[in-house]
């Protein structure tokens, strides 16, 4: 259930459109930390938003997720 | 100056559990170390394993006086929120007694009956259910006890970064009381950057929101999803104040309470910054060893000495370090090479535990699929069995168990001596280098706090 996000993206991305179903199954969610406002990751910088939000676009941004992924793909 | 090992807390029943097998620390080939004998300047701690728990309802007591509850009037309902992990520090039993002592203080002072229990809990989902027979809260909660869980209905909430999701029944009272802990769990997640809010973004939310912590954000910048849920309106509406735990690796260290969260917060990091940095930094240090897990909670989080598993597992990078960031060359599959091989005596069945892919596993008893990698792990009758062929295989005979213990480890003499020898180095390095970075680092000037105890 920690992949929830990333799974969203890869439908949105594909065109394909995310509608929750009836009642509390799943609920759609868009924060990232690259779509953080600029003046929110100004405001708040002992929380590393710009960096990692820097090292997001460079496509090296570290994630628990990605270290499962990471280390399932490796054994 | 090594003693007889310590016999560790028992293990609360669940579900979630092996069935029990004979605890590790009877093992005559282990040892126990005393923490202090390590870093005699550990805090002291006010109760341990069987202790006087009057002691923390009075640091409960005593802390909560300084708290301005005239938020809370007699007809608000209430929820008390609090999440499963801190039930595996000494049994449970300091924690349920802060939060049995702040359910009778808030009543005393407010005339508020209608108090409720929430408790946040992660993939287990029946675990707040076993909290509450074991600790018998449905009596003093009069039947008003609920588990969280992030599959539960949610509720939407306004944040600086847009809608995140809660879970209703957290906040499905007038007022919400936050009562937390501090035990370094998972520092290289919540890196000691908002850890007194951190069950905001993860034990009271829905699994989206915690989705969005573990797979949109790195480990510094995910801390601000707990942040943007308490700063939002909906929660400083409902939000009263702040309770938590206070530990060393010695034990339960005191009971700190606040209206202000960021004051608490900073109270919080300064006391676990000196309390388990060197203890931190020690483990860190380990060239080589044998894991072997014995408690009774999921396999990252089982203490040993104060410190949980899953801080070994990320050893050797120094996450209490700001500078270390969430780029992948860093970071990337960071596992323990020091650990050369882990015995799974008792602990909790976890389907996405990943150890086994990484490090030899000997599996004491039965296998017990689906919950861990079939292919990966080996079998063996007993623990000692299981420690011999780990010996064999790994060419080392450090060891340490993770047994849920607080003011020693249980462990091998080699690994023993090694510890004693490397502390005084470690010792002076936190001390004079590293404590006084890390604090600079999340904003506190060292100078400023050197006179406070």
């Amino acid at each position: 259930m920690w992949c929830t996000t990333p799974v969203l993206r890869l439908l949105k991305a594909n065109a394909i459109d995310v509608v929750p179903s009836k009642g509390y199954r799943m609920y759609d969610i868009e924060p990232t930390v690259w779509d953080i406002p600029e003046e929110v990751a100004k405001k708040y910088p002992e929380y590393f938003l710009e960096e990692d939000a820097e090292l997001s676009r460079k496509g090296t941004l570290e994630t628990f997720a990605s270290v499962v992924v990471g280390r399932r793909k490796q054994c | 100056m090594l003693n007889q090992t310590v016999s560790p807390p028992e293990l609360v029943p669940s579900v979630y559990a092996r069935d029990l097998l004979p605890r590790v620390a009877v093992s005559p080939r282990l040892v126990s170390l005393n923490v202090r004998e390590l870093f005699a300047d550990i805090p002291k701690q006010i109760y341990s394993q069987g202790g006087d728990l009057s002691l923390v309802r009075k640091a409960t007591e005593d802390a909560l006086a300084n708290v301005n509850m005239e938020k809370i009037q007699p007809d608000d309902t209430v929820n008390i929120l609090c999440c499963e992990h801190s039930f595996i520090i000494m049994e449970g039993e300091p924690y349920a007694e802060i939060i049995r002592t702040t359910k009778d203080v808030v009543k005393e002072r407010t005339g508020c009956e209608n108090i409720r229990l929430r408790i946040g809990v992660g993939v287990g989902f029946h675990e707040a259910e076993e909290l509450v027979e074991h600790y018998k809260f449905d009596e003093y909660f009069d039947g008003k006890t609920s588990g969280v869980v992030p599959l539960d209905k949610g509720i939407p909430i306004e944040t600086e970064i847009g809608t995140l999701y809660g879970v209703a029944k957290a906040y499905d009272a007038d007022k919400i009381i936050h009562v937390h802990y501090d035990d370094p769990r998972e520092v290289y997640l919540h890196r000691f950057i908002d850890r007194a809010l951190k069950p905001f973004g993860m034990g009271y939310a829905r699994f989206e929101t915690r989705s969005v912590f573990h797979s949109n954000f790195g480990n510094r910048s995910g801390n601000f999803i707990p942040r943007a849920i308490f700063n939002s309106p909906f929660v400083q509406e409902k939000y009263a104040f702040s309770c938590i735990q206070m530990s060393s690796p010695a034990g339960i260290t005191g009971v700190e309470a606040d209206n202000d969260a960021r004051l608490l917060n900073r109270r919080l990091i300064i006391s676990a910054l000196r309390s388990y940095g060197k203890m931190l930094r020690l483990i860190n240090e380990i060239d080589e060893c044998i894991v072997i897990l014995d408690g009774g909670k999921w396999p990252w989080y089982i203490h040993a000495g104060g410190i949980t598993s899953g801080n070994l597992f990320k050893a050797p990078m120094d996450f209490l370090d700001l500078r270390v960031g969430s780029s992948q060359n860093e970071i990337g599959s960071a596992f323990n090479p020091a650990i050369k091989a882990v015995v799974i005596n008792n602990t909790w069945k976890q389907a996405f535990w990943d150890i086994e892919l990484r490090a030899p596993t000997i599996m004491v008893g039965k296998h017990e699929p689906p919950f861990f990698g079939v292919k990966q792990i080996v079998t063996a009758e007993d623990f000692e069995t299981a420690i011999d062929f780990a010996v064999q295989i790994s060419e080392t005979d450090k060891m340490i168990v993770f047994d849920g213990s607080f003011g020693h480890m249980n462990l091998s003499p080699s690994l023993a001596e090694f510890m004693l020898k490397k502390a005084p180095e470690v010792a002076r390095e936190v001390d004079e280098d590293l404590l006084p970075m890390w604090l600079k680092q999340r904003g506190i000037d060292p100078e400023e706090i050197s006179d406070t105890k």
